[in-house]
Order: structure tokens, then sequence, then C-alpha cells
């Protein structure tokens, strides 16, 4: 069998691989393969897929070329070396206010459209996000952690909306001096996420909690440290184009916790 | 109507597929509505909230896909099923599922040929050309935005009449047409009749009371509240006319407005007059007179939303007789006047529906001399900033209220306001609201207004007397806000609730008369 | 009634224009909907509103509309001729031996931007009159060299556009006007002056290049008497060329209709075969030409009095500037330039690229290059996106122009024209903007190009445009 080439992987991605012989299968997309391993996903994922945590970008077209459908094994010796090894970037200063406006803008154009339960879904997901916010603002702990654990596994989409919004939060609070939110949402997905979400999206919210999550995302965070809006106007659009309604979630998210005091719309 | 689950264990389909798959199950023929998403438990409380839980998804686990399906009565609900699951099936990617993006009207006219409505609410300084390229490009028009011209309103009447189109607006707030609900509109029953509104309230309260008496709408067109002035003179109300008249799907036609001009009024009554179909015409506050000309005519005429939604319901074939038609409530009338003081003797009407105002107050002037609003001219004419004065009745949805904020079915903040200035009133007996249901309303309306209304209460309880509050909701069970979670919300709050427009005017009205006037 | 009856008895497929919850509740309902992405006119800015809403009034409008007719019957009419290639000191309008021609609108030497610093330097040295980049840098700031747009001297220059005294020049004939355009000659590779490259074999090159090069073309076009340019550039475009970017078919017409003058010339074998060789090199030769091409339709088309055509658009890398036909003469309306979004070559980040720099978008303005992207479906891997985006370039444009050119027909769209003529006031009321395809230049000096993608010109210049433009009447 034929070594399959990994263009990227992340560093614990590479160190998991290096000490395991296999895996099982967990599910297979388009674009990307799901490898299950001791309550963790791994993720194989072909050459157009931004590199992430705990994935290798393989110099793969399609990811139903390797035949492997859930239940399969996967022998982690058909990898060959990583070729380089992907470090997110990470914005070393405060965030912009005018650039993050910019893009709040742009968010706020690029809202998907929703229907049926989608929409039933959007009007918890306002109301709670609306909470969430609020009570981050007021500094009400016992309601932010029962807001976002409403928020947890709500909504459409594979990683559903909800837990897009918090990870994107999540993650900006990590990275702009806000820990507290991210421990916050980090205790939440830790006490509930089990639960309540997929496993895919809780892999997701835990690597968000870290400070982690895929290429496009750090990159928007950088850029919006910077005064080149346009700049920030095309990384927000490259993390809108994630998934379906995923990426507006994370954005959302992302600038929620940028925008702490702002009312709820 | 049938509701079919199932569970598809451990099924992880990307977010762009399931959106697709959703949208490709809602166009199979004989569903009405089709659902997919993962099973966590706060998916499944979304589901609860539409009464769609059942034991196979409560057992659905946060990995399982979800599919549910509304489907039809008599449609094999398996097989749509396994049509839906057909769809989880990957096929090789294809580029022309990608939305195209259009910039205008006639592009997206153009790209899309079976486009046959523009709805229009830019600006009303925008609105005006992107109406024209709309009828340009030959597709009807409803036009929300406001503050266009006569001359403009004129114009664009003028070209739709000449070929042949439907200019709904300037400032129509509503529409319904082939069963879907345009801008405001309330999710009502299809059926047989048939109505043109001049009024954009005053056609939703018809579609809701025939909802309501069992009856159904077949089609509702908005024409915008100037189309019976002299000026433009009935161009659309007469091609709505017209256009019922000449629908297989519509038996019964309604027309409702506020009193025309009275050259328009002749030539409306006269198309009515003339069609094949019953004609029921409700000129809210209309004069004796003018309801005998419509009798005249041939036409039954009326001043009030109620009967004339009766009358049409009837007149579609519905057994009335068999219905509640929620006549007037007298022992809560007298129980009310009982816990009034002398000094409360006035009303003070504070609404959203423009047209809900007008009735409400065309009732209470037929009975009470001194009754003053933003709607009414000259000496009884209130401006937006003066204080209540003796009976009070306010549209907090027109212009003056309005200018730069949101309308007050949206953004209540103005309304709460003057509610509570009101209930500080001492010679106020009775405080009339409405809260209006359906598309583009405030997801909650009752909800957001609820701690003032409690407030109110409260301090009225303080002040020692009793405040009688009393609320109109305009909707049906199937309005996406729940009409009955509203109502329940009113009545926790202790607020009386009134089941009509017309029945809400009747009863403020009553409220406040003395036992020795 | 028959459109109404129709609308009662047929879905509702609606297309909604202003609050998105309407949409997103006709979707909810079951109704085919689409959501405009519309912007209001005139960006929303109500100087411009009310410039936009001056210039509607019918009998303004219809003065307009007739100027428009004969500026965009005058651009379709155009038939570019080839005839002659020489030295910019000898053809072009108003050229001394101490004037340096440059891209885009009017600006100083200081403000100049990184490339077109470099490649002002470069040709400095290349004309003698700096013995080096240090004295030339000097030289540039001490008032004894002039500069001026090449836009004003009727010729057009791609990338930084720097033109000087010797360099060899196409000489463009626009047969029924009678007027000229001039551009120089492509340096073919990545590392040239033009991109702001100057090293010595960067001056080596352009000395080739007016000793042996252009002499041979001037010799050459001697020979051959004209070429008929408009009917090569339909065939190019037939071919898969849209003429900005990807001018592969249009440079194997071009050196195949010299091929046999350049033979018959006096030169030597060896110089033949360098001239070959080096256009060989790269499939940018021709580009030039069709840029000569554009400028003398749309100089035809300029100073109509009341035509809102814009007749220009150019940037000099620090600003996008436009000339209206309406307005005429060199008024200039500018906005900054923009950055270039699309792939870079390997190793060059976002933050190396220049702004927007070149004369070469008067072949949007003409109706090609990006406004023909249907025509070229393999350039879609160079300048990023879709197939389909870019046959959605080319019928997009269709919104903002007057008319479709009948002489450059596009297959893919059933043989339709060009979007030609762009109209000032459609740009406004529909706020598209021409989309341009265009090469990337590093951001520094001496450097070159290092990607190539797609860009869009500011809507600035396109309001102060229209606020002059009602000032007129």
């Amino acid at each position: 069998m034929t070594t399959l080439r990994v263009l990227t992987a992340s560093r614990d991605f590479r160190g998991w691989a290096a000490t395991r012989a296999d895996a099982v299968v967990h599910s297979v997309f388009d674009r990307s393969i799901n490898l299950s391993s001791d309550g963790r996903l791994w993720t194989l994922a072909t050459r157009d897929v931004p590199a992430a945590p705990a994935t290798a970008v393989l110099d793969l077209d399609d990811a139903h070329s390797l035949g492997l459908v859930p239940g399969d094994g996967f022998d982690l010796a058909r990898l060959g070396d990583v070729e380089a090894v992907w470090e997110p970037v990470r914005p070393t200063g405060p965030a912009n206010p005018h650039t993050v406006a910019t893009v709040s803008a742009l968010s706020a154009h690029l809202r998907p459209t929703t229907t049926g339960f989608d929409r039933a879904a959007q009007i918890r997901i306002d109301w709670l996000t609306a909470d969430f916010r609020r009570a981050i603002a007021t500094h009400d702990v016992p309601a932010a952690e029962a807001a976002a654990a409403g928020l947890l596994g709500l909504g459409p989409g594979l990683t559903p909306s909800g837990d897009d919004y918090l990870a994107g939060y999540a993650l900006a609070s990590r990275h702009f001096g806000k820990p507290d939110a991210a421990e916050l949402i980090g205790r939440v997905v830790a006490a509930h996420a089990a639960e309540r979400t997929n496993e895919i999206s809780r892999c997701m919210l835990e690597h968000a909690v870290a400070g982690i999550a895929a290429h496009p995302l750090h990159h928007l965070l950088v850029t919006l440290t910077g005064d080149d809006r346009t700049a920030a106007e095309a990384a927000a659009r490259d993390v809108i184009v994630i998934g379906h309604h995923s990426g507006h979630d994370l954005v959302s998210g992302v600038l929620a916790a940028l925008e702490p005091t702002e009312g709820s719309r | 109507m049938t509701a079919t689950t199932r569970i598809k264990k451990n099924t992880y389909i990307d977010s762009v597929s399931l959106m697709s798959i959703s949208t490709k199950a809602n166009a199979l023929d004989g569903v009405q509505q089709a659902f997919c998403a993962m099973g966590t438990p706060m998916n499944k409380e979304v589901l609860e909230g539409l009464g769609l839980v059942n034991d196979e998804i409560a057992a659905a686990t946060p990995g399982d896909l979800m599919l549910i399906a509304l489907t039809d009565d008599g449609v094999d609900a398996e097989t749509t099923m396994d049509a839906i699951e057909q769809l989880l099936i990957r096929k090789p990617r294809s580029e022309d599922e990608a939305e195209s993006t259009y910039r205008t009207i006639a592009q997206a006219a153009a790209g899309r040929k079976d486009t046959n409505l523009a709805v229009i609410s830019v600006n009303g300084a925008f609105a005006v050309n992107q109406a024209h390229a709309a009828l340009d490009a030959g597709l009807n028009v409803m036009m929300f935005s406001d503050n266009v011209s006569v001359d403009d309103e004129l114009a664009l009447k003028r070209k739709a009449h000449d070929a042949g189109l439907l200019m709904m607006g300037p400032d129509c707030g509503t529409a319904i047409i082939n069963g879907v609900g345009l801008c405001f509109a309330n999710n009502v029953r299809r059926g047989r009749i048939g109505i043109v509104g001049a009024s954009g309230t005053g056609s939703q309260e018809l579609s809701v009371r025939i909802h309501g008496f069992t009856g159904g709408v077949s089609q509702l067109i908005g024409t915008g509240g100037r189309d019976l002035s002299e000026e433009i003179g009935g161009i659309m109300m007469l091609d709505g006319i017209a256009a019922l008249e000449a629908d297989p799907g519509t038996d019964v036609i309604v027309v409702v407005s506020k009193p025309p001009a009275q050259s328009v009024a002749e030539k409306v009554l006269d198309a009515l007059g003339a069609c094949s179909k019953p004609t029921v015409a409700c000129f809210l506050g209309a004069s004796p007179e003018l309801l005998d000309r419509a009798a005249a005519k041939g036409v039954q005429g009326f001043n009030r939303t109620k009967p004339a939604a009766i009358a049409a319901v009837e007149a579609s074939g519905v057994d009335t007789s068999q219905l509640n038609l929620h006549s007037l409530n007298w022992p809560l009338i007298e129980e009310v006047r009982a816990k009034l003081t002398d000094e409360q003797r006035y009303i003070r009407g504070i609404f959203c529906g423009g047209t809900l105002c007008d009735e409400a107050m065309f009732l209470a002037m037929e009975d009470f001399g001194d009754v003053y609003s933003n709607l009414r001219a000259g000496e009884f004419h209130l401006g937006a900033d003066d204080a209540s004065k003796a009976h009070t009745f306010l549209d907090f949805g027109s212009d003056e209220y309005t200018n730069g904020k949101p309308h007050p079915m949206i953004d209540p903040s103005n309304r709460i306001q003057r509610f509570l200035t009101e209930v500080a009133d001492p010679e106020v007996g009775v405080i009339v609201l409405d809260f209006e249901l359906g598309y583009g309303a405030n997801p909650d309306p009752v909800g957001v207004m609820l701690p003032a209304l409690k407030e109110a209460k409260a301090k009225a309880l303080e002040a020692g007397r009793h405040l009688e509050i009393l609320a109109y909701v305009q909707g049906t069970e199937l309005d996406p806000q729940g009409f009955d979670e509203q109502v329940s919300k009113l009545t926790e709050a202790g607020v009386t609730w009134a089941s009509s427009s017309t029945n809400t005017g009747l009863l403020a009205r009553e409220f406040v008369k003395k036992d020795n006037n | 009634m028959s459109k109404i009856a129709d609308l009662l008895a047929a879905d509702l497929s609606a297309v909604n224009v202003g609050a998105e919850m309407f949409a997103t509740d006709m979707a909810t309902q079951g109704a085919r909907v689409t959501h405009l992405d519309w912007t209001p006119p005139g960006g929303g800015q109500p100087d411009v509103i009310a410039a936009l809403t001056r210039m509607a009034d019918p009998a303004i409008a219809d003065r307009i509309e007739a100027a428009n007719a004969t500026a965009v019957e005058r651009i379709i009419n155009s038939q570019p001729i080839l005839v002659g290639f020489g030295q910019a000191l000898d053809v072009v309008p108003g050229m001394t031996k101490t004037t340096i021609l440059h891209a885009g609108p009017p600006i100083e030497f200081p403000r100049m931007a990184g490339a077109m610093k470099g490649a002002v330097t470069g040709a400095l040295v290349f004309e003698g009159l700096a013995k080096d980049l240090d004295e030339a840098y000097e030289l540039s700031g001490s008032g004894e060299i002039t500069f001026n747009p090449c836009h004003e001297h009727n010729a057009v220059g791609s990338m930084a556009g720097v033109t000087s005294a010797s360099m060899f020049m196409h000489v463009v004939e626009n047969r029924p006007y009678g007027n000229f355009a001039y551009t120089n000659l492509s340096e073919q590779l990545a590392k040239i002056l033009r991109m702001g490259a100057n090293d010595q074999s960067v001056i080596d090159r352009l000395i080739w290049m007016r000793d042996v090069f252009g002499p041979i073309l001037r010799d050459a076009m001697v020979s051959a008497g004209e070429i008929d340019l408009r009917m090569m550039l339909a065939q190019a475009i037939h071919m898969g060329d849209e003429a900005h970017n990807r001018n592969n078919a249009g440079t194997a017409l071009l050196i195949q209709a010299l091929a046999p003058h350049i033979l018959e010339s006096d030169f030597s074998t060896k110089d033949k075969q360098d001239v070959f060789n080096f256009v060989a090199s790269s499939d940018y030769f021709s580009g030039p030409t069709w840029m000569a091409t554009s400028k003398a339709a749309m100089d035809a088309a300029h100073n109509i009095p009341d035509s809102t055509i814009v007749t220009t658009m150019c940037r000099n890398g620090v600003e996008f500037g436009i000339r209206v036909s309406g307005i005429g003469g060199n008024t200039w309306f500018t906005g900054p330039a923009q950055r270039v979004v699309g792939p870079l070559f390997a190793g060059y980040k976002v933050e190396d690229s220049g702004l927007d720099i070149g004369d070469s978008a008067i072949t949007e303005t003409y109706g090609i290059g990006g406004f023909a992207m249907a025509a070229a479906p393999a350039i879609v891997p160079l300048v990023g996106g879709t197939v389909a985006e870019a046959i959605g370039y080319s019928t997009t444009m269709m919104d903002i122009t007057t008319a479709t050119n009948p002489n450059i027909t596009i297959p893919l769209l059933d043989f339709r024209g060009v979007a030609t003529g762009i109209d000032l006031r459609k740009v406004e009321d529909t706020g598209i903007l021409p989309v341009i395809n265009t090469a990337i230049a590093h951001k520094d000096a001496g450097i070159g190009m290092i990607g190539a993608g797609i860009t869009y010109p500011p809507l600035e210049a396109f309001h102060q445009a229209t606020l002059a433009m009602a000032e007129k009447f």
C-alpha cells in the first residue's frame, strides 16, 4: 500500500500519530476523515482544507478515494513523515476597534438565511447569546454558565450553531486577555458537552478553549489587531465560508468576545 | 398532516450538505416541512417547542441525525422518508448548485426565469427606481417602502396597470399571494375568500377573523394606503378586484379601507357591483350614506371589520350559526365598570396597528365627543409630543413616532414609555394595547412588554385604584409566535384580552361608560 | 390582466430587495426567494444621490443618453491599426529627452509607489541621464525631470508605465477617427523595469530592446505596412484570451503576422533568433499591443459633451484615477489604489504586494480584460475563483455598461459582444464596480511581479466624477 504524504500536521497530531499504531474511522466527509482514538478525534484532511488542531493535511483530492467507511480500522503506518508542522499564528496585541467594526458590519451583511427548524433554533440562539453576553458583561457567572450550557448542541449543522458561537467566543477570549471567559466555557464544555453535543463538535470546543482552532480563525484574530480592514474582511470571509452556518457563527462568537458590552439585538 | 421521524444512528454529514438536504427535502411533493438536525438535547427542545417530539426523537443522542417530515394527509409518509434518505447518499460535487448572487432586480429576473414578484423594502428614496426596474422586468411588485411621492406612486401604478402587473404599495405592509404571507402577514388558512386591502392591519384583521370563523383566504392583495385617494384614483384596488373576479381560486371578494375619496368610492362600488361573485366592502368609520350606496349596488357594506368578516365567511359557504362569534361579554363589562372610580373615565389607546387604532377610535367617537388622536386633523389632533387629553388614541406606527426608529411591532421601546406615562394618570379608566403576531413581527411581542404591564398593575394597586388594561392579540394559532402562549402571558399579568379588533373598541368604550350617563 | 393571473396561478418566486427578514419569512413558507446583494445608489451619500437625481431629470437624461450613444458608437466603430514602431522622442507628442511618462493619474516623484520609483530611476540610468541609481534618485527629485501621465500624451504604460525618450513604442492609428495611441514594448520576464526592477540586467535588456528588438520591429512594420488590431484582438478573444492577463493567443497571432517581415529585415540571423526567443519567453508580448488598441478606441470617445461614459481607468500605485468623456481634457477623479486579491507566486505573502498599478485597466475600460473573463476560463487558476465566477464577471459588467461591442464577441455567451461603455451613472446606481484583472507587483522597488489577481476601483473616484458631471447641467 502506498504511503500517504502528510503535507502539514498540527503538533498534537504528529505527537499522537508517532505513538499509536492504528485508530478507528469515526466519520467520512468529502474533504476529511475523522479517526477516533481514546475518546478524541483526529482528522485526516484533503489538500484544500486549512490546517487545524488535531489535523493532518494529506496530499489528497477526495477523502472518499481512500475507500474508508465508519468503523474501519486505519493503520497509521500508512501516513508518511509529517513534512511541515503547523504552528498557529497568534495575535500579539489588542484588537483594533475600527477593524473589528468593519468585520462586524460584513458579518451582519453575510448572515445566512434560515428556514424551518433553523429559524426556530435561531430565535433561541439569539436569546441565549444575548443572555450570555449580558451575563459576561455583568460578571454573572451562574447566568453565563447557564446560557453557555443552553447553547451547547443548539441549532443546525454538524457542529451546531451554538457550539460554533461558543468556540469563536472562547478562542477570541483566550487570545485577547479574557482567559476567565474561556475558562468558563471550558468548565461548561467539560461538564456538559459529552451529553449535549456530538464528538466532532466537542473536540472543536475543547481545542478552542485551549486557544487553538482552524488556521483561518487564527489569521482572522491577527488581522483584527491591525488596521488593514480589507485584509480583515478577507480573513473573515475565509472563516465564513466554513460549513453552512458554522463559519458565520464562529465569527459571531469572536466578535461578541471583542465587544462584551454591546447590548442584545 | 402527519409527522414522521427517522433517526440515523451515528451519522455525520457536513453542514453544507445538511442544509442542501433540508432544502431538497422541503421541496419534495407532499412535504409541508422537513427538518434535518443533529439529535442534541437543545435541538430536541426546539422540536418540542414545535410540538414534534415523539419517543424516537426523545431517544436520539447527539451523534444521531434526526430526519423529520411533516407530510400532507394521504401522502405515504414512509415513501417520503425513503426519498429523504436517498438525499443523504453522496453524489459527485457539482458546480451549478452554487447559488448565484444578484446585485440588481433586472439581473435576478434574467437569471431566474420563474421570478414573478419583487418585494421592495429599501429606503423610499431608492425604492421608486427599484420598483420601476421590477415592472420593466415584467415583475409584480410588493412595495413595503414608504416616503414615496404621490407623483411617483401614480407613475408606478399607471405603468403597472398598462403592463397588467400588480403594484402593491408604496407603504404596503401586508399581502398573501398564493398562500405565502409577504412582509407583515398572519399565517391563515388557504380558502376561497379574496381580499383587496388599502389598510395594512385592516387587511390582516380581516384575514385573521376569516381564519377564526373557519374561512380561508385565497389571495390578499395590498394596495398601499393612498390608493383610494383622489390623486391615485384606486388604480390598484380596481385592478385587484378584477384580478380576484378572474381568479378561479376565489369565490368571494372583500375590500377593506378607510372611507375612500367620494369619486373613488363610486368607482370601487361600481366595480364590486359588476362582479359575478359575492362582494363585501369594509370601509372603517364609513357614513350610513356610503353603506346605503353600497347596498344599492348589491355590495354588502360595513364600517367594522368583524361583521365584514362574518359576511365574507357566510358568503363562502360557512354556516356561522355553528360558530362562537364572540358576542360582547356584558358580565365582564359590568364587572369592570364596578371596579373603576368615577374619576376614571377615559380611554387611552396606544396602538402599533393603524387600522386597529382607527377602528377603536371610530367606535369611541360614536359615543363620545372628546376623542383625540394623532390620526385626526383639526382641533382633535394630537402631535407626537403632546400629552394625552380625554379619550386619546395614538398610532405609534405612524411616521411621527417611527421617524428613524423601527416600527413598534419590532421595537416597542417608545410605546412602552408612553404606556407607563398613561398609567400614572388617575383619570384613565382603560388602556388599550394591540399586539401583532405573524411574519415580520416581534418574536415575542407580549413578552417584551410584560415587565411594563406588571409594573403598571403594581403602581395602580399602590395608588389604590384598579387599572384596566385591555389588549388585543392579532394573530392565529398558526403564527410563529404561538397565539395561546401570547394570550396566556397577558392573562398571567392580569390583562383583559379581546377576541377581535371590533370587540376591542366596543369593550373599551363600554368599560368607561358610567351607569349614570 | 394576464400577468396578474399568471402570478396567481403559479408558485410564488420572489426577488427581495431590502430587509432580509422578509426573504427569510418567504423562504420559511416554501416560496423561492432571491435576496439581492443590494447597495444604495451613490453609496448612500446624500450629495451623490442628489447629483444622480439631477441627472435623472428626463430632459437631462435624454441629453446624456444621446451623448453616450455617440461615445459608444465611436468606441465600437474604432478601428485601431498598428502602423509602426518608433522611439518615444520621435513619435509621442510632447515628449522630450528629460520627460518621464508614468502610469496612472498625475503624481510627483516623492509620493510615487516603490515600484514606480524603481522604474523611474532605472529609466534615468538607461537614458544616460544619471550614472547610477543613487544619482538617478537625486535627479528625480531635483525638478529637472518632467513627470507626466502617459494618458496625457495619448499613451499608456503597463504597470509602472515608465516611458523614456529612447524607448520603442507601438504606433497605433485609429483609422476612422484619425487619432493615434502609443505604448512601449513588453519586457517579457518578471524582473523588469515596469515592475520596479532596475539592476544592470534590466538596464542591459532595455538597451538591447532599444538597439535590436525595437529597430527590427520597426523595419518589419515598414515591410508589413499595417496590421488590423481590432480583427486580431477579436480572434484572440475567440481563442481564449481576455487580453489583459492572458495573451497566449494574441501573442501567437501577432508574432505570426510579424515573422515574415522580421525575416526580411537586414539584421543578423543571431539578432532575429534573439527576437524570436525573446517573444517566445513570455506570452505577454502582445499585452501592451491590446492596451494601445484600447487606448486608441477610448480616446476617440473622450471629450463628448454630456457623456457619462468612463474613458480612462488607471492607477499609479498610490491612486486610482478615472476620466469621464463629458468632463473631458485632463481632469482626473481619484481615490486610493486598492489591493489586488489573487494567488501569489510561491514565497510571497499578501503583505509583500504593492497596491494596484498601471494603465492596463484601459483594457477593461474598452471591454476586454476582466470584462471578457468568460472568454478565458483558463485564466481562472491565475487570478483565483471559478469558471462560473469568470462568466459572472462578464455578464455582470453588462449592468454598468451602455452597450455590447459586436466586433468583439464571447463564444461561451452565445457570441454576445463584450460589455462596452462604462456609464458612471450605472456604476453609482447599482454599486457594481468595474472588475479588473491585473498583475501584482512587489511593494518594494527592484523586485518585480509576484502574482496576479482581481481588483476594483475605489468608489470615491466615481463619486467625485458624478458630482462634477452633475455640475455641468
